[in-house]
């Protein structure tokens, strides 16, 4: 039995903030294709709008880590649900009180801004609650982490400034598609 | 491996572990050979080719990766790509937008 971390010290673990890094600097570039590098210098302009992003990625996090838990249990038993520092019911309440602070302040941006944050959230529960569970479908459950990751975040930043135009920027999200792609294949090998 | 016991469908436990690793790195420099040739026809501004070279890296740690697939290296490989591609989409952004 592993010795449990304390609840403060296993939370960064539980919400993946590497991962929420990855979703942030997604929508930064979204912002920076629509509207310039100008735009990075009126933080107020980009705070709230990351922190939604952030707390979709904590949210898809913490939800995916309880009904990972079985697998957890036997590839990575320093997990902080495997170790016994949150229980799933925690985590699950984290999980929907991110989702839904998420929901809430998406509310204040353009419809198509909220829009995508609701997607992120639907692609989300699909890929990780069980029956569907799409994360353990050959093909699928890659290809769709490398969209929730690659893909909507740079929608969110596009949505935010220039929504409704998304055509010319097909072959920018196909790149950051195949980046998504590259680090959801490598990431099977972890276990 | 509690993937394959219970039905994820890994890429190591899909095409098994060899194979998997062959896809895995070809994947990390795909996305380097898109960029190029959206470059090359004029889709992207032609100093794209910029993050196009960055490719080299990538190419580096798919040796690096496809030499040593063990999970330790997989990790250090894995830190690499996702700071590589988060700077290299920046910087595309960047260039598309400029």
């Amino acid at each position: 039995m592993v010795k449990p971390k304390g609840k403060l010290a296993a939370l960064p673990d539980l919400l993946s903030l590497e991962l929420s890094l990855v979703v942030i600097l997604g929508f930064l570039s979204g912002m920076i294709l629509t509207s310039g590098i100008s735009l990075l210098r009126d933080f107020s302009a980009i705070f709230a709008p990351a922190l939604v992003l952030a707390f979709l990625s904590f949210g898809f996090n913490s939800f995916n880590a309880v009904f990972d838990m079985y697998l957890d249990t036997i590839n990575r038993p320093k997990r902080p649900l495997p170790s016994g520092a949150y229980s799933p019911t925690q985590a699950f309440i984290l999980s929907v009180f991110f989702f839904m602070s998420a929901v809430v302040m998406a509310l204040d941006f353009s419809p198509a801004f909220y829009l995508t944050s609701f997607a992120f959230i639907f692609l989300a529960v699909v890929y990780s609650l069980p029956p569907l569970y799409l994360k353990g479908t050959a093909y699928l459950g890659t290809i769709l982490a490398s969209f929730i990751y690659g893909v909507i975040p740079v929608l969110a930043g596009i949505a935010l400034f220039a929504p409704g135009s998304y055509a010319p920027y097909f072959p920018f999200l196909l790149v950051t598609f195949l980046f998504a792609l590259s680090a959801v294949s490598l990431k099977d090998f972890e276990t | 491996m509690g993937d394959s016991m219970y039905s994820v469908r890994t890429f190591p436990v899909m095409f098994g572990k060899a194979t998997a690793v062959q896809v895995s790195a070809l994947l990390l420099v795909l996305p380097y050979l898109v960029v190029a040739l959206f470059a090359a026809a004029g889709t992207f501004p032609i100093s794209s080719f910029l993050v196009a070279m960055l490719g080299f890296w990538a190419i580096m740690s798919a040796k690096a990766f496809a030499g040593n697939p063990s999970t330790e290296n997989s990790k250090v490989i894995l830190a690499q790509a996702m700071l590589l591609s988060l700077l290299s989409s920046l910087l595309l952004a960047l260039i598309i937008a400029a």
